[in-house]
């Protein structure tokens, strides 16, 4: 049974009445909810609020599910909905909070946090975009999804999408630039 | 600023691990939710025809 089959056996479970069901749609996307939200936010504790709000939102909304598109391009879309419609309302408080500051260490790793921090404040850059380069950019670089599936969550155009995501980075590079980061001087974290 | 390190910085991000209990606690809020909402109403042929 594909993954797909399990989540339209469990939702018509819940459908029928049977709301313990969902734990098992739960179970199978709370990785995915959580990191979608997380990159929206850069907050643990608000990224599972904003994953549980999504699934409490996609519960209320299962009727709605006809299997039209995968189980989980509904649920991803139903997710960056919630999201998008929470940092409307917080207007991201939780942005303001500096990243850890780096400790009195050996200069290699010393060095190697100030990059992890650079690194963060370019992601976080990302946040301050317009909502369509932002959430083009979230999409698009989240699990690694192609531009076909983050159009579909998206609910735009391939050709949309693409133009988007050439405009988001030249305003990502300019802000980041504005910033004093040179992306050239960055290196990527270690996994 | 390249642009392949703007595509590495942002696809390297971390991912995090939910919290044990988050399960949990969305199928609390779900069954709560579950007990609140009034059952499912089907169109009526009165509503239907108005």
């Amino acid at each position: 049974m594909t993954s797909d089959d399990q989540d339209a056996a469990a939702a018509a479970r819940v459908i029928a009445g049977d709301p313990g069901a969902f734990g098992d749609i739960v179970q199978r996307w709370q990785h995915r909810l959580v990191n979608l939200a997380w990159r929206f936010c850069r907050h643990q504790a608000t990224a599972e609020d904003m994953a549980q709000e999504a699934f409490l939102k996609a519960y209320r909304s299962l009727g709605s599910f006809r299997g039209e598109s995968q189980f989980s391009t509904w649920l991803t879309a139903v997710a960056l909905n919630t999201y998008r419609s929470r940092l409307h309302q917080d207007r991201q408080p939780w942005l303001g909070r500096k990243p850890v500051e780096p400790v009195d260490t050996a200069p290699s790793l010393q060095n190697a946090l100030e990059q992890g921090q650079r690194a963060e404040l370019v992601r976080r850059a990302v946040l301050t975009l317009p909502a369509r380069y932002r959430d083009a950019i979230l999409m698009y670089y989240f699990e690694d999804l192609d531009i076909a599936e983050s159009a579909r969550v998206l609910g735009i155009a391939e050709g949309t999408l693409k133009a988007q995501l050439h405009r988001a980075r030249e305003l990502l590079r300019s802000r980041c630039e504005r910033l004093g980061l040179r992306l050239s001087d960055l290196q990527t974290e270690t996994p | 600023m390249m642009p392949d390190e703007l595509d590495e910085i942002l696809r390297s991000d971390k991912t995090i691990e939910p919290s044990p209990g988050f399960v949990s606690a969305v199928m609390r809020a779900t069954y709560r939710e579950s007990t609140e909402l009034p059952p499912l109403r089907f169109p009526c042929p009165d509503s239907a025809s108005a």
